[in-house]
């Protein structure tokens, strides 16, 4: 009889207007490799409207609860974490928290702040903000009908379908207090305190994200590797998947190695 | 008065934060109310600033035995907000639990951070386990109080989402007469500031509303009252140029002062929809004539006239009108072809009663109609029936997919004050057109009998 060894955990996080179906084109690849465990932020998915609560979920802090409340409830000790966009920064501040419980850390297109600062440019003003909100709350489908195709940045139709889809099945309400919570963060100092491996995935060009956010958390975060992407659009896994696999089979093959 | 009150307990809690966590040689001291929803709302913390509310998740704090002092974060899975709000990781915290009320997992959370940089000497750092019980009482009654504040707070904010979420334009106009509250629908309908607003100002935009309303000289008889009345209240209309609105004031009762409220719900959407449902109840849906219910509206009170009238006024004929054979017509063609004959009927009667204005004819039954004349004589009744007969046996109807030939039969009778005989009631005289419209459909249809 041999034990054989447990296929390594990764958590896939989604970002802000997908949800978990939003992993669909890499996870194969991974599911033949490790243990795949996916999840819906509070918000999103079917069950979003149930999940949201304004007080818990109008700071990061309170999705990286419900984060480590999911690693403890399906008891996962260590994990790979990789999350996109807003996940990113999620996952930071739980590795924080709780940093035995991640091995390693993949963002992709994440954003520590939004809002530019001294020194630091995270690609919007307080007034290109506040017209995000302001055309959130007025019209929501016709605000959706123009950020998806503007955030997908690519001409992916099938993309955009799908970010649409899940865009839309969040309720506008939930949608706008999300993008407030997320827009008007500033996770530098959490950034800067993550001491897991940590791998940074960006695109070329993308609306949400500046390549200098990249940099910066590249060299906010102690021993972090960086991969500009060969790709457009905030969306890679979903528009790029295969140049995304491409760099997983690189940054995790030493994990892999041990497992 | 109340808000310095107010600010004099928050510094009260601040203060104690701030004594509890140097006295135990803390770096962070919170105190937080939270309920069975496990949502923690902070009430002071030392440092500042204070943080946002955080789920404590299945951190179980109010659980655990703390009487061996402070105990190492891992484990605990104290919330990331907590954890987090430091430069440094959190070591060690220690809770005291101060419930009250409905928020029983409330409590004053003392957090000891990693490489602490400062070198604790205080006597109470070692027995603060066994001192719990002491902050225990003081913290508990100061959240409590500090949760009356926050309620009222609360409070007063959904007053004001209330003040200006409602579809109403509200005044409230305070008992020393200088000030009034104006919300912003009142606003714009005033064309006044929102918020804080002289009441003179007010005062005049909202007389210069009502002088321009259609019913001026009525509403301003509405409001004589109030210059001697302190507790008048009246809901008006008042029917302005471009909308109707419907004007609410009462007097606002409470502290001893005499203020006022007036609240403006604009109804002209409402009126009209009013008016149109009225059409609708009062409207046959397939031919679009006055339907039966209508029918004896308008005939009670064209018979109470006829009652009280004298020569022309004191007459009023009706007929009862039914199309021969309408069963097989249905049975033949369909009940569409049915239904089309029926629609037809409805205009070609009219036309012939349009003559006269104060006629009516209403879709009493499946294929029944009555007709109403007013003023008419026993001799104009049956020259109408007649001649509604002749022009509906004339030409067959057209407006189904083939031409159908219908005749119909009438039964009338007729009133006249004078006339001692004539049948004293509405139901009298439709029994009598009804046994004559019987009699008619028994002597070959296609005709009408009035004697």
């Amino acid at each position: 009889m041999t034990l054989a060894s447990p296929m390594p955990v990764v958590i896939l996080s989604h970002g802000f207007g997908t949800d978990q179906t939003a992993w669909s084109a890499i996870r194969p690849w991974l599911e033949s490799r490790f243990r795949v465990i996916s999840y819906d932020l509070a918000g999103a998915g079917p069950d979003g409207a149930k999940t949201f609560d304004f007080r818990r979920h109008g700071t990061l802090f309170g999705f990286a609860d419900d984060l480590l409340n999911l690693l403890a409830s399906q008891q996962i000790e260590r994990c790979i974490y990789i999350g996109h966009s807003v996940s990113g920064m999620i996952g930071a501040a739980a590795a924080v928290a709780e940093p035995d419980a991640f091995a390693k850390l993949i963002m992709i297109g994440a954003s520590p702040r939004y809002l530019n600062d001294t020194d630091y440019h995270g690609g919007f003003e307080q007034s290109d903000l506040d017209s995000v909100f302001d055309g959130m709350a007025t019209n929501f489908q016709a605000w959706g009908a123009g950020f998806a195709p503007a955030v997908v940045g690519v001409p992916d139709n099938k993309a955009i379908d799908e970010f649409s889809r899940t865009l839309f099945q969040i309720r506008p309400d939930i949608a706008l207090a999300t993008a407030r919570t997320i827009f008007q963060s500033d996770m530098r100092a959490v950034a800067k305190r993550l001491e897991r491996q940590t791998h940074i995935l960006q695109t070329a060009r993308d609306l949400a994200v500046p390549q200098e956010v990249a940099t910066w958390l590249h060299k906010a975060i102690d021993g972090s590797t960086i991969d500009i992407l060969n790709a457009e659009g905030h969306l890679p896994h979903m528009t790029a998947p295969d140049e995304v696999i491409s760099v997983l089979e690189r940054r995790l093959a030493p994990i892999m190695g041990n497992a | 008065m109340a808000m310095q009150n107010a600010e004099r307990e928050v510094t009260g809690l601040g203060a104690l934060t701030s004594f509890a966590r140097m006295a135990a040689g803390a770096d962070f001291a919170l105190a937080f109310q939270a309920g069975a929803d496990g949502l923690a709302v902070p009430l002071a913390s030392d440092p500042g600033p204070l943080p946002q509310p955080f789920a404590l998740g299945r951190a179980r704090l109010e659980t655990i035995d703390w009487s061996d002092g402070p105990r190492d974060v891992s484990g605990l899975a104290v919330p990331s907000a907590i954890l987090l709000a430091f430069d440094r990781p959190a070591q060690q915290v220690l809770f005291v639990a101060c419930p009250f009320a409905e928020e029983q997992r409330s409590g004053v959370l003392l957090v000891w951070l990693a490489n602490g940089a400062r070198v604790c000497e205080c006597p109470f750092r070692e027995t603060i386990g066994s001192s719990v019980h002491l902050l225990q009482a003081a913290f508990g009654q100061m959240m409590a109080s500090q949760h009356d504040i926050l309620d009222r707070k609360l409070a007063s904010d959904r007053f004001h989402d209330l003040f200006e979420t409602v579809p109403t334009g509200i005044v409230v106009l305070d008992g020393d007469t200088t000030t009034a509250l104006v919300n912003q629908r009142a606003a714009a309908l005033l064309d006044v500031p929102a918020g804080e607003t002289d009441a003179s100002q007010v005062g005049a935009q909202m007389r210069g509303l009502r002088d321009r309303c259609h019913n001026h000289d009525s509403l301003a008889a509405v409001y004589a009252p109030l210059q001697q009345d302190l507790g008048y209240s009246s809901t008006t209309v008042w029917a302005g140029p471009d909308q109707h609105i419907e004007v609410d004031t009462h007097p606002i009762l409470g502290h001893g002062r005499n203020g006022r409220i007036w609240l403006f719900h604009d109804v002209t959407a409402r009126e009209r929809l009013e008016e149109e449902l009225r059409h609708k109840a009062d409207t046959d849906v397939l031919t679009g004539l006055a339907n039966r219910r209508r029918f004896f509206d308008v005939a009670n009170a064209a018979v109470q006239r006829a009652y009280a009238g004298k020569g022309a006024d004191g007459r009023l004929a009706l007929l009862l009108l039914d199309i021969d054979h309408f069963k097989s017509i249905n049975d033949q063609h369909g009940h569409a072809a049915g239904d089309a004959v029926l629609r037809d009927l409805a205009p070609r009667c009219q036309a012939i009663l349009r003559m006269r204005s104060r006629d009516m004819i209403a879709r009493i039954g499946g294929e029944e109609f009555a007709v109403l004349l007013p003023g008419a004589s026993a001799e104009e009744a049956k020259t109408v029936a007649e001649r509604l007969r002749a022009a509906i046996s004339a030409e067959p109807t057209t407006s189904g997919e083939t031409p159908i030939s219908i005749t119909i039969s009438l039964g009338g009778a007729a009133f006249q004050a004078e006339d001692q005989a004539s049948p004293r009631s509405l139901e009298a005289l439709l029994k009598l057109a009804d046994d004559r419209l019987y009699r008619a459909k028994r002597d070959g249809r296609d005709r009408a009998v009035l004697d």
